[in-house]
């Protein structure tokens, strides 16, 4: 392995610890839930792992590092659907077990958002990124990540203050 | 419902994971790539075949290259902080186990080498990995000196004495050994070979073994002949507990002859202009310039005063700065304790300079929790915002960690009978309240606390910077904290 190479690897980690947590929550409001989130991230990162002799540096590293974790999500999110319908079973949004009805509202709500408004809002409010970075990451441009905050927003807010 | 609401929302949706899990990671990298399967394969051929040619020309020359492990990658932030703080970061090799201990190279970015050997850590619970770093005795060597032929041995080896004991007793023995060294042993008080253990990649140790009055090691080939001695009986004739006189035919082997490296020059002046930072708080204004601090106490309350000056009159000032580490922040810096005056300047050994985050200054007195010191030190002079954050995270961090050392935590944490989180608030006074769930956190000023089955305990504080704390106890073991950084009781 170069030294380039290696540094590359320690980068990669590096990211997977610091930003852990927030892996799982974005990849968790894809999937709509945690414990298949947790997987996608782990195969995420194996498979960035494997492959990142192609990361070019044309973009961040954080911005290419999310952008797979992200597809990785979505490809959890299509299996899981698969087999929810076999199960005959909706997916839901179930973040811990909601031991409070604020709690199985907001889930509730979040997942009813269009994807790109719920993964804005993870990005931008949990894993705290700016308008840049999260434009990068899902290659839009910097007012598009701001219009879908600012309707993410709303939604959840008018939704909200009719059940808080 | 503003942006910080939602931000809480959102997290008390989806609990931050702490469980991050790089080798499995690196496993599922391993186990679905043939290509990468196929290129191990080549790559422990290539390191056979150097290993090879290395013990062959093991006995010509120098010795280097023979230390070859398997990559250590899951490094926790605190040990890599501790590295970075030593001066040893780099890649860290495990070279061997041998029964408690592990052997560990670590390669600098500078070629030098750094040898380490610690205990095996076996069923850690999240906090004891965060916390215990896995090096013990750890040292670095310049690469022309070891491995080579006048220094085929690093020992590592450790001397016990304690009051009442005849003589001191070798009781550790262990170290780093290059490849012609089959054996290490040791020179008894008669002057011979008592004791001897193998060496076995590269690495020996005669795990708790104890050895009275061992006057020094030899390193011996596979025939039996000496290659290197190191006698510490160095004394002229005995001398109270440690042996002298000399280790009689084993004569300790001459330092490698060696031209001496070139020394990097020092700058004559500094090489950047000197950073000056200046800050307040509590009555104090500091103003660093560089390496130099300067602190003026006349804004000070009485009380302040007394607190700082106490018995001995000695305060102790430092200025530090955050390094993040592996998602966690640590503070480093420097300190010293001084009379007190009005005006303290120092300049602090350890070389570290401006910027800094934060300047704090302390008495010589000690904390209980709950005191009425509060969780600050005296004085706390922010430098930075983030200096700021710090400051205010640390002291809810304290609070939670001076708890779990008071005498008054001790029937709580190690109690027999399943106590109600009620009766424990109640012990503890109303600075604590009951908590419903784990994963509730406490107003801020509130040390919130849930008690559930097994002695599980949570602790939780919400610092005035919204950031929540928590340290987890199950079976009065500590298990699992964010605290890590912000305190060093714990």
């Amino acid at each position: 392995m170069s030294h380039s190479e290696e540094s590359l690897l320690d980068q990669i980690e590096s990211l997977y610890r610091d930003r852990f947590a927030d892996f799982v929550a974005v990849a968790a409001s894809i999937v709509g839930e945690r414990e298949s989130a947790r997987e996608a991230v782990q195969d995420a990162f194996a498979s960035i792992v494997r492959s990142r002799r192609d990361f070019r540096g044309e973009a961040p590293l954080e911005a290419w590092v999310w952008r797979a974790v992200i597809n990785a999500a979505r490809k959890k999110k299509r299996r899981y659907a698969r087999e929810a319908h076999a199960r005959a079973t909706a997916p839901v949004m179930n973040g811990t077990a909601p031991d409070r009805e604020e709690r199985s509202e907001l889930a509730t709500l979040v997942a009813a958002l269009p994807e790109r408004q719920r993964l804005v809002l993870f990005l931008r409010y949990y894993a705290d990124l700016d308008y840049l970075r999260i434009a990068q990451i899902l290659g839009v441009r910097t007012g598009t990540v701001s219009a879908s905050l600012h309707a993410a927003h709303k939604t959840l807010r008018q939704a909200l203050n009719e059940v808080v | 419902m503003n942006e910080i609401q939602l931000r809480d929302r959102l997290f008390k949706l989806f609990p931050p994971e702490t469980d991050p899990d790089w080798d499995d990671v690196l496993l599922r990298a391993k186990t679905s790539s043939w290509s990468v399967r196929r290129l191990t394969v080549l790559v422990a051929a290539a390191v056979l075949a150097v290993l090879a040619v290395g013990s062959a020309l093991a006995l010509s020359g120098r010795l280097g290259g023979f230390l070859q492990g398997t990559p250590v990658n899951d490094l926790t932030p605190r040990e890599r902080f501790l590295l970075s703080e030593f001066d040893m970061s780099g890649k860290v090799e495990l070279i061997a186990k041998r029964n408690s201990k592990a052997f560990y190279v670590i390669r600098r970015s500078d070629g030098r080498l750094c040898y380490s050997i610690g205990e095996i850590r076996k069923n850690l619970t999240p906090f004891q990995r965060e916390t215990r770093s896995r090096f013990g005795g750890t040292g670095c060597v310049d690469a022309r000196i070891f491995p080579s032929r006048a220094v085929p041995v690093l020992d590592f080896s450790f001397y016990s004495y304690r009051r009442g004991d005849r003589e001191s007793r070798l009781a550790g023995l262990q170290g780093f050994a290059a490849d012609p060294v089959d054996r290490i042993g040791v020179i008894g008080r008669d002057k011979r070979i008592v004791f001897s253990v193998p060496v076995e990649d590269n690495v020996y140790t005669a795990g708790r073994k104890g050895i009275s009055g061992a006057r020094g090691v030899v390193a011996l080939d596979k025939d039996g002949k000496v290659l290197w001695v190191q006698c510490t009986a160095i004394g002229r004739s005995p001398a109270g507990p440690f042996p002298g006189g000399g280790c009689g035919k084993y004569k300790n082997s001459p330092p490698p002859d060696l031209p001496p490296m070139a020394q990097p020059k020092k700058p004559t002046k500094p090489s950047g202009p000197v950073i000056v930072q200046r800050g307040s708080g509590d009555g104090v204004s500091v103003v660093v310039r560089g390496a130099e601090i300067e602190a003026q106490f006349g804004g000070i309350t009485p009380e302040t005063r007394r607190l700082l000056k106490g018995k001995e009159s000695r305060i102790n000032l430092g200025c530090f700065k955050l390094v993040t580490v592996g998602g966690t922040r640590y503070g480093s810096g420097v300190n010293v304790t001084r009379p007190y005056t009005t005006i303290l300047r120092v300049r602090p050994y350890g070389g570290q300079a401006a910027p800094f985050d934060g300047c704090t200054a302390t008495g010589m007195y000690g904390h209980t929790w709950n005191d009425a010191h509060g969780t600050h030190d005296a004085v706390e002079v922010p430098l930075t915002p983030r200096g700021r954050l710090y400051f205010a995270e640390r002291a809810a961090a304290r609070d939670i960690a001076w708890l779990v050392r008071a005498r008054i935590f001790r029937s709580i944490r190690y109690a027999r009978e399943p106590l109600t989180t009620t009766e424990v608030v109640r012990r503890l006074g109303d600075h604590t309240m009951p908590l419903d769930t784990p994963g509730a956190t406490p107003p801020i000023g509130k040390l919130g606390i849930w008690l559930g089955d097994k002695n599980r305990i949570v602790l939780v504080e919400r610092a005035t910077t919204g950031r929540r704390l928590y340290l987890e106890i199950r079976r009065g073991i500590n298990y699992r904290t964010n605290l890590v950084g912000l305190t060093q009781v714990l």
